[in-house]
This record gives structure tokens, C-alpha cells and sequence, in this order.
């Protein structure tokens, strides 16, 4: 019964998957395979006897890391489940910082794909290690009818020989359900740990706020090591007993698959990024029906700020009501919301707090009078109990209930909040936070490299992007700093462009002054991150055109429109908007050109590139 | 074969096809679809299976090979072309016009349009990437073989990607197709051919009542008729998950004759519009040459004949018209209010019937005068 006023705990969304007939519905879909409730209880009895066996009690750590999602998913709600704190982490993650992240943790056991140890060999010191080693397959028909139920190993057979036990029926709500490092230098990782209370609070106010019913269906492509893709993924669909779907790995070429897999599959709830809303809206135009199949309900943006045009644009388009999400690691994911209601929505707008406070302070941590800005802090259960290990980072954001965001905001009229600014440095690129200081660390790692600045550029598509500002040995290439950079980073975190300096620019002090550099890399020649969408303005200009051949406003057509949307979009119309097109961006379109030009943002392509 | 055997040999397909697209797991579905609809044609034109077999292999392969060069476009569309037009050549002594018997192979007339519509869109890149097993399914769907409407490939395969169960669709199917058959057997079939023919020879009269009576007569029963099978045929797809542009939409409330083209046989207009008029139009960038020109097209489809000549032309110069007029006076007449706006729009609908109604008359009396008859 998740929806009730009373408090859900884990042992009671444990028992309403066990109770109710929900044994063969999907809980969890991935692209190799269904994994149903009854699978994912059967699951959490083996490792609570798995546990109990090994002598691991509430409040002990358990490592997890495994890029097998399924696999990921249950070991993270099984060990919720008992009280015992999950520590997931990234497998993309490079062999230097897990190590020392899982050193950190302190874990009783650590789960582990079997490949995973081969890249991170000091892993084995750290704890005890149990292997995820993935099931032969047998393949073709004979293949099939021939071999024998292929032997188990590492953790599956050790799950195969335990006698199911059911999970401990009561766990202190103050007891951390999960660590979740953030990125961070290699000397002071960052444990977001979030209690039992915080979790299961928020992931009440998140069901209620996205109307979560039993016939709900979520898909979520996010990556699980972060919490918009495991808490509002496989967790929330636990709590809720609904199936959540992870139907393939967000990328390019997947878009029109994931709008079709959004139609086929009935999606009620989409949980997304702000740089996939942009992508989509760029390249999903064929199947702006996808989401008006008869059963989307929302959609969620996550991860980071959803820039006002994208998020009018989106909506209009694809014709879906949607929520703007704002927190952080730290306060679960949530607790700032804007949209659906009319109250809370304003593009640009985080929204209104829901069981949480917020308020605005000056650096002295006195609250600012409203219309000011200032630093934006949280109070409310949904907080985390801290990080981890580490008091006195805690006590820096920590403060009589009150957490530092290190976001600047100020307060509207109508009681919205908006982000203005960013007191902490970070940079947000298509959703995941990253810390600049660990890809700095990791450059002046490098021997030819005598000092080194990371900072974010803003970008249409990411958000931002990560550029790095190095001075370094003119004999070493950038392709060697950013193999270098590669080797020991998560894919996303590698800089996307490096910039060459003589000598970083420094205050009296000492330290960089990141005004500076930023100038710096303004007057660069290759700044190149601007230059990868289509210009604003030519977008605006081409709109005006179509509108006047077309005899309608401009408020009327999008860059999505098709000549079926359009009811002045007819054939005479047609050559009019083609020969005023030539006229006003001096081109000259060949008759392939034309005949493909079913869509205005082809015209802009055809602008583009010429 | 009858007329009666060819209808219940296509309803019988139609339905197997609907279980195909059902029952066996998704990869199979397109193929076992593409199966049935083999079948119906060898039952009923050998020849008409092995040229689209070949032009589905052919054009499949071109497809893959070439990507979208221009040549292979050029070349796949006259062959196409002249294929069509050789049998239309033969079967041209037998021919009666429009609802007459044109003696083709079983379906060319409009499988020959879905394979330019497929090169065509594969020239322009708009083609995402698909199976040869899929493509068969799309060229091969029984219920659209007979008389189409001319489904996209695109749209086709964007409802194969989708696919669910979803009973809204297939209740609507189910009606859709009930509907056409009533439409059929016993409107056209019964009321339009057994009873009301006498009714309006009695009100007619001679003279010029006798020409209008034939006209209306003739437009009706070829309106109940087409229509009547395309519903069959959308029903039937719907019943297998597609949702297939229609073909109709009320053409004889049009108020200008532009506007009638866009809901009379609409898939085939706009497969002029886009084949026909757009690279026309891309090409020599004059309006009045690309109108006249698909409409052209547009008649010949139906008979290779000066008659339907002259017919395309009489259509393309009544929009030449229209557009002319529009673009003078439409402001102007669009601001009309009150009784003077409904009397326009009434005045203008009956224009517009009238010009379609009489259209035949109005080609073949010049059709005679031009060869002398």
C-alpha cells in the first residue's frame, strides 16, 4: 500500500510484492530480459540468507559494481531490504578512484563483475569478493537441446545452495539504505548517504507527486550508479509494485526506438535529462505522436536546469504535460517541483518545494528578503544523513537541519523559486554532476603537464561541456592528455576539448581565477561548443519566412511542422517558402533539396549547410 | 474468376493475414503477412506474383546498393513506368474506362506506385532502416493489393515498430470493415444497380435530365463503390495493427476543385503530389507546369487514352483556375459574413460538383471535336 498517509518502509513494500498477485508481473524489463516481482522477491530471499550466512548485519556496507543492470537493480533493493547499506558503483568508473572509493566504504562484501576485478586488481584487498560471473549461454536449437543447465558461478551459485529467507521485518528508519559517491577529488571522495527515513519519505512525496497508480508504467534509460536512474527507476517501481522499463541505451541512433518502445509498451511516466528532451526534439520529429498513444501521462526532467525554450518547445511538440525536477544527490533526487499544475509551472522555474523547506541565505547564513538572491538551502526529511565518513564536509552543508545547495535563487512573487547562479563549483554536463577538480587531479597526474584548470562551457545539447585548460609540454599531443584522461575517468567526465595556455592565470593569493580563464577561452579561436546547434537566430528568421508564405503566425508553426500541420503549407506555398528561402539565406536548393523539405527544420538544415 | 470469387478470395486473405499479424512471434509477422498475400496473388494472376516479386527484390536490392543516387532513381521509375504502361497497352482494347474492366495483372495499377513511392523516398533519405522480410510485408498486404489506398512505407513500418494490442483500433476495424461491406453489397451492388436506376430514369427524363441523371448516377455508384472497398481494406489493416491513410473524405462537399483532389482518392493524389507535381515543380519551378502535369499523370493512371488526357488536363486547368481566382479574390471572400457567406459557400460547393460531375462530358465532347468524331 504505497499511496497511504502511514510510512512505507522497505519491509512493507516487501511484503505488498509478496501478498498481492503480482508473482509474474514485470517489475523490472531490460534489453536481456523480464525480471518479474516474484523473481525480485525469490532474489531477496536468497541474499537475506546469503547475509545472515555471512554474518552481515544492518548497518554494514556491501559493494556493488556490475554493468549488468538487472543484476544491479535487485543486489541494491535486497540489501535495502535488510538494513544493510548498498554502495553501487559505476563500473565505467577508471581503477584508481573505485579503489579508493571502495577502500573508503569499508564493505563486508563486494559484489563484483568478474571482468571488473581484472580491471581493478586492488579491489581484492578491501574486502571479501564474491563474482558475478555471467551464465554461459548455449546457442541455436541442438545448442539448446543438447547441453545441460549450464553451471553456475560465483554469486548465482552461491544464491542456488541458500534456503530463502524472508528479510528482517523492521529496520531503523535512521539506518543508511544506500552510499552514493558523487564525483569528487581522489583524497576526499564524496558518500552521499541517505537513510531509510530520507529514502522512503521522498519516495512517497515523488509518488504522489507524479500520481504513481498500480497501472503505471515507467521507463527510465538513465544510468543506475546515479539516483534519477536507480531511485526513480527499479526502486520507485518496487515501492509502487509497477513495472519500470529499460528498454535500451539512450543514444542517437536510439531515439526513434525509444519513442517507438514509448507507444508500444504504453509508457505512462518518462524520466529523462534534459539533453535527451533536446536530442529528441532535434532528431525524433518523424514520431511526434509517440507519446499519443492514450496512456503518457508524464514526463519527468531530471539531472539538470531545463532551459525555458526546450522545455515550451518540447512540450508543444510532442504535446506532453511535464514536471521539472530540482535536487540533488543529497536530498534523495528531489524536493523542488515545477509543472504539471499551472501553480507550480513556469519554464525556467524550479517550482515549489514539496515536503521540504527552502529558504534563501546570505554568506553569513542570515535569510535574504524576498526578491533577493541567495544561496538556496533544504530542510525536510528527504535530507541525507551526510557524507560519508567525512564530518567535517558534513558540517560544511550541514547545518540545524538546513542544507547548503550551492545553488544561488531567488524567490518570485508567486512563491516560485529560480535558479540564478551556482556558489559551488560543478559542472553539469547532460545530467551527471561532475566535480572539476577530479579531472584536474587527473590531468596533473600527467608528467608533462605542470598545471591544469577544468571548467564548464555552456552547450546547447549537454547543457554543458567540459573543457580544460592546461598547460603542458608542447611536445605531447591533446589526443595523449585525453587518452591519459580516459584511462582513469568515467567516459563522461573526459574534457571534450583541451585548451593550450602558457601559464594559468592566478590572483595575489595563488589560486586560478576562473574569470580569467574563462576569458581566455572565449577569445580562443576554436570554440567550437557554440557552434554545434542551429543558430537562434536563423532559426527565428526562417519561422518568419514560412509564416508569411504560409499566411500565418508565426506562433502558429514550429520548427516541427509538417505540411499536414499547416493548413497554408500547400503546394503553391510550397515554392514560395523554396524561392524565398534562396532569396533571404542566398542559397540555391537543388530539386532533391526541395522535394525532401517536408519539415522546417530541414530548412534550417539546408542553411546550415551551405 | 467472378467479381463475387475475387472479393470473398480477398476477405478470406484479408483475415488470415489479420491472424498472421497476431499469432506468431513479431519477427515472423511481416513475412508470414508478406506469405498470404503471395498466396492471393498466384491464386488469382501468376504473372502479377512474379512481377511484384521481382520488383520487390529489385527495387529492395537497388535500395540497399545505390542508397540514393539519382540514376538509380531515374532508372528504377522508367522501368517501373514502362512496365505499367506496356500492360496498360495491351489491355487498352478492352479497356471501358474508368469502372470498367481494365485487364491488368491483379494489382499493378497500384503496387507499381508503392515501388516509386519507395525509391523515391529512399532517394530523399527518408527510409529508416528496415528488413527485406518487412519491406515484403508492407508490398504484399492482402487486403491492399485489389484497390489499394497507396499506404507509405514509412508510415507502415512506424506501426509494425509499435505494435500492441490495442482493442480501440481493432473495434474500429472490426466496424470498418462491416461498414464497407454494407457500402458494397447493398448500396452499390443492390440499391445503386438493381433499384434506383429506374427510379431516376423516371425522373430524368430526356434531354439534358438524362445526361445529369447519368452523371450523378455514375459518380455515386463509383464514389459508394471505391469507397466501400477502400473502408474494407483500412478496416482490415486496422485489424492487423496498421492505420492506413484514408482514401476518402466527404469529396463531394468540397467547396473549390483543389480542395475535392484532397479528399477524392486522396492517396493517390498525394502520391501525384509528391512524385509527380514536387519534382515537377523542383524542376522547372512553375506552378501551372507541375499541376497540370501530375494531373495528367493522374489520368492516365487510370487509362492510357487521349480522353484521359484531355480529362487530367481539364482537372489540372480548373485548379490553374482556382488558384488564380484564390489568390485575387479568396481574401476577400473569406471575410464574408452571415447569409452572403453561406450563399457563397453553397454556390461554391455546387460549382464544385458540378465541375467534376460534368467532367466526363466536357473531355469527350472535345475529345470528339479533336479527332474529328
Amino acid at each position: 500500500m504505497a499511496q497511504t498517509s502511514a510510512k512505507v518502509t522497505a519491509a512493507a513494500c516487501y511484503q505488498s510484492i509478496a501478498n498481492r498477485g503480482l508473482v509474474a508481473q514485470p517489475w523490472l524489463v531490460t534489453e536481456s530480459g523480464t525480471v518479474t516481482f516474484g523473481q525480485l522477491r525469490a532474489r531477496i530471499d536468497a541474499v537475506t540468507a546469503l547475509l545472515q550466512g555471512q554474518g552481515i548485519a544492518v548497518g554494514d556496507r556491501v559493494v556493488i559494481a556490475t554493468r549488468d543492470d538487472a543484476e544491479a537493480a535487485q543486489l541494491f533493493i535486497a540489501l535495502i531490504c535488510n538494513g544493510v547499506t548498498a554502495v553501487n558503483l559505476d563500473p565505467d568508473a577508471g581503477p584508481d578512484r573505485a579503489q579508493s572509493l571502495i577502500a573508503k566504504a569499508t564493505p563486508r562484501l563486494i559484489i563484483i563483475d568478474r571482468d571488473l576485478l581484472a580491471r581493478w586488481p586492488g579491489v581484492r584487498a578491501a574486502g571479501p569478493v564474491v563474482e558475478i560471473v555471467p551464465a554461459a549461454r548455449s546457442t541455436g536449437v541442438f545448442g539448446k537441446l543438447m547441453t545441460q543447465k549450464p553451471k553456475r558461478e560465483g554469486l548465482h551459485a552461491l544464491l542456488e545452495h541458500q534456503t530463502p529467507q524472508a528479510p528482517p521485518a523492521d529496520i531503523d528508519p535512521e539506518t543508511l539504505a544506500y552510499i552514493l559517491f558523487t564525483s569528487g577529488t581522489t583524497d576526499q571522495p564524496k558518500g552521499v548517504s541517505i537513510s531509510h527515513r530520507a529514502l522512503f519519505a521522498h519516495l512517497a512525496t515523488l509518488s504522489r507527486r507524479y500520481n504513481y497508480t498500480p497501472t503505471s508504467r515507467i521507463l527510465n534509460t538513465l544510468m543506475l550508479s546515479h539516483a534519477d536512474g536507480m531511485i526513480q527507476g527499479p526502486v520507485i517501481a518496487f515501492f509502487n509494485a509497477i513495472p519500470v522499463y529499460r528498454p535500451l541505451r539512450f543514444e542517437v541512433t536510439t531515439i526513434n526506438l525509444l519513442l517507438d518502445s514509448i507507444y508500444q509498451l504504453r509508457i505512462t511516466h518518462l524520466i529523462a535529462v534534459p539533453t535527451m528532451l533536446s536530442l529528441i526534439l532535434r532528431l525524433g520529429l518523424d514520431q511526434r505522436d509517440a507519446f499519443q498513444g492514450g496512456d503518457f501521462k508524464l514526463l519527468v526532467s531530471c539531472g539538470a536546469q531545463l532551459e525555458p525554450k526546450l522545455w515550451e518547445d518540447f512540450e508543444r511538440t510532442f504535446q506532453v504535460p511535464l514536471v521539472n525536477v530540482y535536487g540533488l544527490t543529497e536530498t534523495v533526487v528531489g524536493g523542488v517541483f515545477s509543472g504539471p499544475d499551472a501553480m507550480s509551472r513556469e519554464p525556467g522555474s524550479i517550482g515549489v518545494p514539496e515536503d521540504c523547506e527552502l529558504r534563501l541565505a546570505d554568506r553569513d547564513g542570515k535569510t535574504v528578503a524576498d526578491g533577493e538572491h541567495g544561496e538556496l538551502l533544504m530542510r525536510g526529511e528527504l535530507l541525507m544523513s551526510g557524507y560519508f565518513d567525512a564530518p567535517q564536509m558534513t558540517a560544511e552543508v550541514l547545518n540545524e537541519g538546513w542544507f547548503r545547495t550551492g545553488d544561488i535563487a531567488r524567490r518570485d512573487e508567486a512563491g516560485r523559486f529560480w535558479i540564478t547562479g551556482r556558489a559551488k563549483n560543478i559542472i553539469i554536463r547532460g545530467g551527471y554532476n561532475i566535480h572539476p577538480e577530479e579531472i584536474t587531479e587527473v590531468l596533473q597526474r600527467h608528467p608533462a603537464v605542470t598545471e591544469a584548470v577544468t571548467l564548464g562551457v555552456k552547450d546547447l545539447d549537454w547543457g554543458e561541456t567540459v573543457v580544460a585548460v592546461v598547460a603542458a609540454d608542447a611536445a605531447v599531443s591533446d589526443t595523449e592528455l585525453l587518452t591519459h584522461c580516459a584511462a582513469n575517468l568515467e567516459p563522461r567526465k573526459v574534457p571534450s576539448r583541451i585548451q593550450r595556455v602558457a601559464a594559468l592565470p592566478r590572483g595575489r593569493s595563488g589560486k586560478v581565477v576562473l574569470e580569467q580563464v574563462r576569458a581566455l577561452l572565449a577569445q580562443a579561436p576554436s570554440a567550437r561548443a557554440e557552434a554545434n546547434g542551429p543558430s537562434a537566430d536563423d532559426s527565428e528568421r526562417l519561422l518568419k519566412l514560412a509564416a508569411s508564405c504560409f499566411k500565418t503566425s508565426v506562433d502558429t508553426i514550429t520548427l516541427a511542422s509538417r505540411p499536414r500541420d499547416v493548413p497554408g503549407w500547400d503546394s503553391l506555398a510550397h515554392l514560395e517558402l523554396v524561392c524565398a528561402l534562396e532569396k533571404e539565406f542566398d542559397l540555391r536548393l537543388s530539386s532533391r533539396d526541395i522535394m525532401s523539405l517536408d519539415r522546417l527544420d530541414k530548412a534550417l538544415g539546408l542553411i546550415q549547410k551551405t | 474468376m467472378t467479381e463475387k470469387q475475387v472479393l470473398l478470395a480477398v476477405l478470406f486473405s484479408s483475415a488470415t493475414a489479420v491472424l498472421a499479424a497476431w499469432l506468431p512471434p513479431p519477427r515472423w509477422q511481416p513475412r508470414l503477412i508478406a506469405a498470404v498475400g503471395a498466396a492471393l496473388l498466384l491464386l488469382l494472376s501468376p504473372l502479377s506474383a512474379c512481377l511484384l516479386g521481382v520488383g520487390a527484390g529489385l527495387s529492395y536490392l537497388l535500395h540497399r546498393r545505390t542508397g540514393n543516387s539519382r540514376a538509380a532513381l531515374v532508372a528504377a521509375v522508367v522501368v517501373i513506368a514502362a512496365t505499367l504502361i506496356s500492360f496498360m497497352l495491351a489491355a487498352a482494347p478492352a479497356a471501358k474506362g474508368i469502372g470498367g474492366h481494365v485487364v491488368l495483372p491483379f494489382g499493378l495499377a497500384f503496387y507499381a506506385l508503392r515501388l516509386i513511392h519507395y525509391q523515391f523516398e529512399g532517394y530523399k533519405g527518408n527510409l529508416r532502416g528496415h528488413s527485406f522480410d518487412e519491406y515484403l510485408g508492407y508490398l504484399f498486404m492482402p487486403s491492399l493489393l485489389s484497390t489499394g489506398p497507396i499506404h507509405r512505407f514509412d508510415e507502415y513500418l512506424r506501426d509494425l515498430r509499435r505494435k500492441r494490442w490495442d482493442p480501440a483500433l481493432f473495434s474500429a476495424g472490426c466496424a470498418r470493415v462491416l461498414y464497407g461491406l454494407v457500402k458494397i453489397v447493398v448500396l452499390g451492388n443492390y440499391l445503386l444497380a438493381e433499384v434506383l436506376p429506374a427510379q431516376f430514369e423516371a425522373l430524368a427524363g430526356a434531354g439534358i435530365g438524362h445526361f445529369y441523371s447519368d452523371a450523378l448516377q455514375f459518380w455515386l455508384k463509383l464514389y459508394i463503390l471505391f469507397s466501400g472497398y477502400s473502408d474494407v481494406a483500412v478496416g482490415f489493416a486496422a485489424l492487423a495493427g496498421f492505420r492506413v491513410r484514408e482514401n476518402f473524405d466527404q469529396p463531394f462537399i468540397a467547396r473549390n476543385i483543389s480542395d475535392f483532389w484532397q479528399r477524392w482518392h486522396r492517396s493517390l493524389s498525394s502520391w501525384c503530389r509528391d512524385y509527380v507535381f514536387t519534382p515537377v515543380l523542383s524542376l522547372t519551378r512553375s506552378q501551372g507546369a507541375a499541376v497540370v502535369s501530375s494531373m495528367v499523370v493522374l489520368g492516365l493512371w487510370h487509362e492510357l487514352s487521349l480522353r484521359y488526357v484531355l480529362w487530367g488536363a481539364y482537372h489540372g486547368a480548373g485548379i490553374v483556375i482556382f488558384r488564380a481566382f484564390d489568390a485575387r479574390y479568396g481574401a476577400s471572400l473569406d471575410a464574408l459574413t452571415g447569409v452572403t457567406a453561406a450563399l457563397w459557400r453553397t454556390l461554391a460547393t455546387a460549382l464544385t460538383l458540378h465541375f467534376v460531375l460534368f467532367s466526363f462530358y466536357v473531355t469527350t465532347a472535345v475529345q470528339h471535336w479533336l479527332t474529328g468524331g
